[in-house]
């Protein structure tokens, strides 16, 4: 019996002490937090900005303790060490341009991902920085645009959007359709590759047109990025990457309103609307409508100097932003587009010889899907997948030629990202997956093909100092119709002084040749097509480098770059329109290649007014089978002035913004053409060069309205007869594939844009 | 000839430049000035969007403002006083109360202490 009590108060005393040592227990917990909070000592970590599925270090990001005055900045790796404090145990990092963000008790070593967006405590805080920046400590060159520089021009659509930049030139593919197309180091824009949030865009049939099918008004940020790219987004840049980041799911803008109208009776809305439907899910809903009937002929040629457009372009995104690991972004992008172009009466679906008339019909569906998933617990490391799947249908009635494709693309990319030792070395390997089918003819003759390609690679990036840091990257992709792709590409970035950055990079690049959308500017022709290649691989090496050197002219910052590159075709398939009546497609027998050197010099010349000169030479030149030729309207050079002025801002944020460009476009080379009497065949000429300005003036009235007017093609240059026997348009001398100089002449237009935060 | 023409021209060149840029040397001065964000920063650098300012670069974690002015257009104590009026406190001179008021209330500078 005393035994039994003996051992329940031995039990109780234990139980005592089991009590005792809960006690202890909830008061080292509740301790533990203000024992944390008093801890001295360092926390360190890095920050980082964009998404999982593109992350990059923010340098110089502030960071600091809430509440405090203490805080520090991150380094070129976007690392910081600050002290710890009894004041505060919460985190404020932030970085322009990006959403800042506060973490309370952060830990030793920890990583932050700050959201693209200007919002902090809801006032907008942007400082005043350069609209077009070149990155000093990333080894690609690489240029950003952002949303402003894209303001300063009209840029109804990524074509047009290139106006206020030095490095791409736009140019129109004929002088009916009003279609644009890019140039980049001296080449066309089919060999630069271009990417919409990092998925490949534009490729395939789309390769002209699809440039017109992301409008303007829906970029956040448009990367050029010169010479070989990165081996995660493929096998295909030859000249360079553009890289079009679209307003997302998370945009600071709740809603926003463009309208647009022209002289040339264009008209377009632009409109977007975000949903935040809770924490983790979040929606943009995008809607672009272009619309033009008016038939005008300005230059009495009895054809239409602006084609007559219906445009529906849709999009719709969701952002999904899982509590620590997860994140996604999925889409789904619609377009449908009709152009009429030709003679002043025709109609479309009127066939027949009488009218020669161009009729465009497309449509498009695209769904992508982006899931990244972090896996900093064990190791800062990521893995990152990219699907998207496309059908696109093109049908074009040219005169009496009819052209129609289907093209249908699916595309796959698992990439795994992380680190190796410390923070200063990455490593990204994946593998990439294409199927496409495309069915394709031109009247009776098919052009259908069929192409399987699969790959891996893997991109190293190494950081060991300040002064220095590559990316090394290779890939290797199997193709059912060609050879097994080898793609080496190689960046570097050497700091030579405090302010100067030499960079130099090498790789090479594929892509399939696509006979007749590669150059449908040729359709607006009579021209008989002789395609020799309509399955063929064209490859390329581009090898260049840049000096960048920023400094202090008149106590305000200026820079001065020079870049050079070199872009040498191994294959290619020469498109020869050397013979009027005629375009020959044949394989390379020789050499193509294009040289371009570039010097740009920027400068805050006063405060507010910014100023920018540059100069680009270009040497492109081709082995026809007649002979070796420089590359048709291609210029050799070019010149460009751009002035761009902001006044203070007043009240809510309401100011002027004055910008200017003027270029001096280069003597161009003419292939040979029919004499104006038919009477014979004029060589090869030179068309003059010219003097080509637009400006614009944009009235913010408050922070989220404004106006603007402008006016394109100032100096009213025009070519003198941009369609040849244009009174004989069924004729053998019939073509309007020959431009090198603006159709429409001076062209004011004005627009209103609207947005609630 | 010609020569002679440089000979008189290059010298006289040499001295309207040099001149020039006497009469125009501005002052580059760098010192503390109260504030805790970027939207201080903001407040800073525009309240010296003046003429006569040729840069005003504000640093928030050095609190240090560095100034390229002529004084010809405007003197320091008018820089000082500019800062002030936004509600920022210098160095030299502090704010009234009623100037102080006015600033944002994230960038009450004052209440965060340490200064």
């Amino acid at each position: 019996m005393s035994n039994m009590i003996g051992s329940i108060i031995a039990a109780n005393t234990e139980n005592m002490a089991t009590i005792d040592r809960l006690y202890l227990l909830v008061a080292f917990v509740l301790v533990l937090p203000l024992s944390s909070l008093a801890q001295e000592g360092k926390l360190s970590g890095i920050v980082r900005g964009g998404s999982p599925l593109d992350r990059r270090v923010l340098v110089g990001a502030s960071v600091h303790w809430s509440g405090t005055v203490l805080g520090t900045q991150t380094d070129v790796d976007g690392r910081f060490s600050i002290e710890r404090t009894s004041a505060s145990n919460s985190l404020v990092v932030s970085y322009t341009g990006y959403v800042s963000d506060t973490i309370s008790k952060p830990e030793d070593g920890i990583e932050i991902f700050l959201k693209e967006g200007v919002e902090l405590q809801g006032v907008e805080v942007v400082e005043r920085k350069e609209t077009t920046s070149r990155f000093l400590l990333d080894p690609k060159d690489v240029q950003q645009l952002d949303g402003r520089e894209l303001r300063k021009a009209a840029c109804c659509n990524l074509s047009e959007s290139f106006e206020t930049n030095a490095s791409i030139d736009a140019s129109f593919t004929d002088a009916v359709s009003g279609t644009r197309q890019i140039r980049m180091l001296g080449l066309s824009g089919r060999y630069s590759h271009i990417l919409k949030d990092n998925i490949p865009e534009i490729r395939g049939l789309s390769t002209i047109y699809g440039l017109g099918y992301i409008p303007g008004d829906w970029i956040q940020d448009i990367y050029i990025s010169k010479g070989a790219g990165s081996v995660t987004s493929g096998f295909e840049s030859m000249t360079g990457e553009i890289n079009v980041a679209l307003k997302d799911a998370r945009s600071e803008e709740r809603f926003h309103l463009n309208l647009y109208g022209n002289q040339g009776g264009r008209m377009e809305l632009n409109s977007n609307a975000n949903w935040k439907i809770n924490p983790t899910w979040s929606t943009i809903l995008l809607v672009h409508g272009e619309w033009n009937d008016s038939r005008m002929d300005r230059n009495g040629d009895d054809f239409l100097d602006n084609p007559l457009v219906q445009d529906v372009v849709l999009r719709n995104q969701w952002m999904f932003q899982g509590k620590e690991h997860w994140e996604g972004q999925y889409s789904i992008d619609y377009l449908q587009q009709n152009r009429v172009s030709g003679q002043m009466d025709f109609e479309p679906g009127e066939g027949g010889d009488e009218l020669w008339g161009m009729d465009l019909d497309a449509e498009r569906m695209k769904f992508t899907a982006k899931t990244g998933y972090v896996l900093d617990d064990i190791w800062p490391s990521s893995f990152g997948s990219q699907f998207s799947a496309e059908r696109y249908e093109l049908d074009i009635q040219a005169g009496l030629r009819n052209w129609s494709g289907i093209q249908e693309t699916f595309r796959g990319n698992v990439l795994f990202n992380t680190k190796l030792g410390c923070a200063k070395k990455d490593l990204t390997v994946g593998v990439t997956g294409i199927v496409e089918d495309y069915v394709q003819s031109l009247d009776t003759l098919s052009l259908d093909r069929s192409e399987r390609v699969f790959g891996a690679y893997g991109e190293f990036t190494w950081n060991p100092s300040d002064e220095f840091s590559t990316i090394i990257g290779v890939r290797v992709d199997e193709h059912n119709l060609f050879n097994t792709m080898f793609t080496p590409r190689l960046h570097m970035r050497y700091r030579l002084l405090e302010n100067l950055t030499v960079k130099a990079a090498g790789g090479r690049g594929y892509r399939t040749f696509n006979p007749v959308t590669d150059m449908v500017g040729l359709l607006a022709s009579s021209r008989e097509w002789n395609i020799e290649t309509p399955i063929f691989q064209e490859s390329a090496w581009n090898f260049g480098g840049s000096i960048l050197y920023a400094f202090e002219l008149d106590y305000r910052d200026a820079s001065l770059s020079v870049d050079a590159y070199t872009t040498r075709f191994t294959d290619r398939a020469i498109v020869d329109f050397e013979t009027p009546s005629v375009v020959d497609i044949y394989a390379m027998d020789g050499e193509s290649f294009s040289n371009s050197a570039q010097a740009e010099f920027s400068w805050e010349m006063m405060r507010r007014l910014d100023f920018r000169l540059a100069y680009r030479y270009t040497d492109a030149q081709n082995d026809y089978r007649i002979r070796r030729l420089r590359d048709p309207f291609n210029p050799r050079h070019r010149g460009f002035i751009n002035l761009s002025f902001e006044s203070k801002k007043k009240d809510k944020g309401a100011q002027w913004k004055v910008d200017g460009t003027l270029q001096y476009i280069g003597e161009q080379r003419v292939p040979a053409q029919f004499e104006d009497d038919l009477g014979g065949i004029r060589p090869s000429s030179a068309a003059d060069g010219f003097l080509q300005a637009h400006g614009q003036v944009t009235r913010v009235f408050k922070r989220g309205l404004e106006v603007y007017l402008g006016m394109e093609n100032a100096t009213d240059y025009r070519q003198d007869n941009p369609i040849r026997s244009a009174e004989t348009p069924f004729s053998e001398a019939f073509d309007a594939s020959q431009v090198w100089a603006p159709i429409f002449g001076r062209m004011a237009y004005a627009g209103l844009r609207w947005t609630l935060f | 000839m010609s020569i002679r023409i440089l000979r008189t021209i290059v010298p006289l060149v040499f001295i309207a430049i040099s001149t020039f840029c006497n009469a125009q040397k501005p002052i580059e001065r760098s010192f503390k000035v109260s504030g805790v964000c970027q939207m201080c920063v903001e407040r800073i650098e525009s309240a010296l969007d003046v003429k006569g300012v040729k840069r005003a670069e504000y640093d928030v974690d050095s609190h240090t403002l560095n100034v390229v002015y002529n004084e010809k257009h405007i003197s320091f104590d008018d820089v000082n006083a500019r800062l002030n009026a936004v509600g920022h406190d210098t160095e030299f001179s502090k704010a009234s109360d009623e100037q102080y008021d006015r600033v944002h209330h994230c960038c009450k500078y004052r209440e965060h202490g340490d200064h």
